[in-house]
């Protein structure tokens, strides 16, 4: 699959400013069409929750000043207090978008670059980000879910049947969490969940702290876990059957990730809740947005003249695989024997990177280029949505994965997962859990 | 390395402050006239109160149920040891009783918050600006209560959390104001004060203030559990940092220590405190002009004031030792010595004054 490089736009480079939740984030995308490559450079800050928009020009001005000053741009001022942003041999910024979430609501602002839009993010735009993305990345369905510390929502977005307006008609389904049923969850013991120790008043008091202040980084287990433990919890509210046969018989499904939530935290702990707490199973892709970039890419997609490369909003995906109910075998027992083939090599293909997985455990494998992992399944494991195939006389179940996976994880743990019933008995799983996934990129 | 700056708390000017008065009153000044900490706002009778008294914790009941448990009137004449309320437990074999534990007037217009007071009888009073500034509005008594707003210059901080109707007093810190204390750390100079009492609020600590007479109280942290207790409280309560057990942070803490003994002003409409300097010397700059805005963007340098934001020092605050710019990490010096070295993402700058 190929992700366009190059925007659809003769600017050289553009500005995106994102007011969402409790962060401001600046992203500086950059196109170098004569190399045909573009990056993103990303600045995220903390914002108080009553932030008021009338602070905002003075911060924003302030913001780019001290970052040009950081990472070597030439500033010059002129009339309007920031006007453009050289950053090398005459190439500058060509424009600037700023994007608010609700509650703001921003006039546009004259005060910044040449060519300034600005662009209210509501429930609306989550939709037609998801719709977008569905479109973008040619997915059968898609789970798109958006962590945020105020709210959690998931649009869930298939095919509708019928052609509308030229275009395949799609169906977007939202589910959002009860705020009320957040809180909740805030002030109620996770310690079923939760894999580190803690006292219950000390954990009522950090999910609460963090949830009404937003952080943008965490290294504290504590932290991750609780966050961990609070995300598990939240997702187990979402309730819709087609979640249910997501994964089972989905063609070709993807899970992107997104939010204020993630950008704190480790991947692996963005990644296993929601996969827990959603109870996802089956085959399908994985992607999370960590840099907060989801908001502006959608918004840029729907204007020709924005340069926003798809592929940089989620850079990393993973293929996700994982037996099925009543078909898991004995805890610790082999589950299967299998191997991962490149497909795309001047070899004609070749086997590598042979796999072992145990019932209970979650197993990782990096690959690079597109191909194809070949799985044995142990008696009494079955392995959902996999086509079966024959390769060297005998018998395995076949998935194919294209050349953006970074790397494949396969899920053997025996459903319904259990957690609890407190943190010690959750120690050594939930651990294991969270250090078998990928490493890279998080 | 960038961060964020916050100023917990900022110089500003024609800030409300608010002074009251309880009883009968006559306000001696004008809207627009200038004051100074000796002009007299109010003259007029006051009743003091003494003692403030949790019925619903003593007699074990919720709140709202202890007004059923009362044996004397509202305004009644009490002595010491006299029955205020009465509750028979365990099928009538045993009495909870109150008796009062000081003479003077029963009040009873808490007691829907579970509280009964002990005042004074009334007796002249005289209540004075304490603070400089301009007189801005003058409210028509009500309820048996006088309020004049006057505009000041001091300094303004946000809370993260504040509960209670608004109140000004004069500052008082218990010993040095960023430990954790306890109910037998009060005495009776919290009497009439805004009280500045540490790390973290406990009902016992609450109660204790309470019955010393507190007026207002300023703290870094409460644990959720002993808000969820104190939904209502009868003192309003400054919260500067978070949930939990959260020192105050350095700069705020700088500032009510400079200034202890001058007048603060909780505005729970506002949300915010308001420290305003009694002595001329101590006056802001008046070039300074303006509120400083409440988060600015700065490169992180050796010296500057951070708040860390993750486990176990939420909430810490202390000064930046050193900044490896290539490994993205600061190391930070908290107030008991100990140095962190924490990533750029968890900390958050303060400014100074």
């Amino acid at each position: 699959m190929q992700y366009p490089v190059l925007p659809d736009t003769e600017r050289g480079s553009h500005l995106f400013v994102t007011l969402a939740g409790r962060t401001i984030t600046w992203h500086l995308v950059r196109a170098d069409y004569k190399d045909g490559t573009s990056e993103i450079e990303t600045l995220v800050l903390p914002v108080p929750g009553d932030f008021s928009v009338d602070e905002l020009d003075t911060l924003l001005s302030q913001g780019l000043k001290v970052w040009a000053e950081d990472i070597g741009w030439d500033l010059i001022d002129c009339e309007k207090e920031i006007c453009l942003l050289s950053l090398c041999e005459g190439e500058c910024v060509g424009g600037a978008s700023l994007i608010a979430a609700a509650p703001f609501d921003i006039e546009p602002m004259n005060s910044l670059v040449l060519e300034t839009s600005s662009k209210r993010y509501d429930s609306q735009s989550y939709i037609d980000a998801a719709a977008h993305y569905f479109r973008r990345f040619d997915l059968s369905h898609l789970v798109y879910v958006i962590l945020n510390w105020q709210d959690i929502r998931v649009l869930y977005v298939s095919n509708q049947g019928r052609t509308v307006d030229g275009q395949e008609g799609i169906l977007v389904r939202e589910m959002e969490i009860d705020p009320s049923f957040l809180d909740d969850i805030s002030t109620s013991s996770l310690s079923s969940l939760l894999s580190v120790r803690m006292r219950k008043d000390v954990g009522i008091d950090t999910i609460s702290n963090i949830r009404t202040r937003g952080i943008s980084a965490c290294v504290s287990q504590e932290v991750q876990d609780i966050l961990r433990a609070y995300l598990t919890a939240a997702l187990f509210g979402v309730k819709d059957s087609r979640l249910q046969s997501f994964g089972i018989d989905t063609p070709d499904g993807a899970v992107l990730i997104t939010g204020d939530i993630p950008r704190a935290l480790p991947g692996a702990f963005s990644i296993l809740p929601v996969i827990d707490g959603l109870q996802l199973r089956g085959r399908y892709r994985i992607a999370v947005d960590r840099d907060l970039r989801s908001i502006p890419g959608s918004y840029a997609a729907k204007s020709k003249i924005f340069a926003f490369p798809m592929y940089s909003v989620f850079p990393t995906w993973y293929q996700y695989i994982s037996t099925e109910k009543g078909g898991s075998g004995r805890e610790g027992e082999t589950a299967f024997r299998g191997f991962t083939r490149v497909l795309h090599t001047g070899q004609n293909g070749r086997e590598e990177n042979l796999l072992v997985g145990q019932t209970g455990s979650i197993i990782t494998s990096k690959v690079e280029g597109g191909g194809k992992i070949y799985l044995e399944p142990a008696k009494k494991v079955y392995f959902p949505n996999m086509t079966q195939e024959k390769y060297e006389g005998r018998k395995y179940f076949v998935a194919e994965y294209c050349d953006i996976v970074s790397s494949v994880i396969i899920d053997c743990r025996k459903i319904p997962v259990v957690y609890g019933p407190d943190a010690e008995a959750n120690y050594k799983r939930v651990r294991d859990w969270i250090h078998s996934f990928p490493k890279d990129k998080f | 390395m960038i961060v964020a700056q916050e100023h917990t708390v900022r110089p500003a000017f024609s800030q409300r402050f608010r002074i009251s008065f309880e009883g009968e009153a006559y306000c001696s000044v004008a809207h627009g006239e200038k004051v100074t900490p000796g002009t007299v706002i109010f003259e007029g009778r006051t009743s003091e109160i003494l003692q403030s008294i949790n019925l619903s914790k003593e007699l074990g009941v919720p709140a709202r149920e202890a007004v059923k448990f009362i044996t004397i009137d509202d305004g009644e004449i009490v002595d010491v040891g006299d029955i205020i309320a009465r509750r028979s437990v365990a099928m009538g074999t045993v009495d909870r009783i109150v008796r009062a534990r000081t003479e003077g007037r029963i009040m009873l217009e808490n007691i829907s918050e579970g509280f009964a007071e002990i005042r004074a009888p009334f007796s002249d009073a005289v209540v004075k600006a304490g603070v400089y500034g301009r007189v801005g509005r003058i409210y028509p008594e009500r309820m048996g209560r006088r309020v004049v707003d006057l505009e000041v210059s001091g300094f303004v901080a946000e809370p993260f959390f504040c509960i209670g109707e608004s109140v000004s007093g004069e500052i008082f810190i218990i010993k040095e104001g960023d430990s954790l204390y306890r109910p037998g750390d009060v005495d009776g100079r919290c009497k009439g004060k805004v009280v500045v009492a540490g790390r973290s609020l406990s009902v016992a600590l609450y109660e204790s203030l309470a019955e010393y007479g507190a007026r207002g109280i300023i703290v870094g942290g409460m644990p959720k559990t002993e808000q969820a207790i104190l939904s209502e409280p009868t003192i309003p309560i400054f919260i500067s940092e978070g949930w939990g057990i959260i020192p105050i942070n350095s700069v705020l803490l700088q500032v009510l220590q400079e200034y202890e003994g001058d007048l603060a002003y909780i505005d729970e409409d506002k949300g915010q405190l308001v420290i305003a300097p009694s002595d001329p010397g101590k006056e802001l700059d008046k070039e300074t002009g303006g509120v400083h805005p409440r988060v600015s963007v700065i490169k992180l340098e050796k010296g500057m004031n951070v708040q860390v934001w993750d486990m176990p020092y939420w909430g810490y605050s202390g000064k930046v030792m050193d900044v490896l710019d290539d490994e993205r990490l600061v190391k930070v010096m908290i107030a008991s010595g100990r140095t962190l070295a924490v990533p750029d993402g968890v900390v958050t700058a303060i400014a100074d004054t």
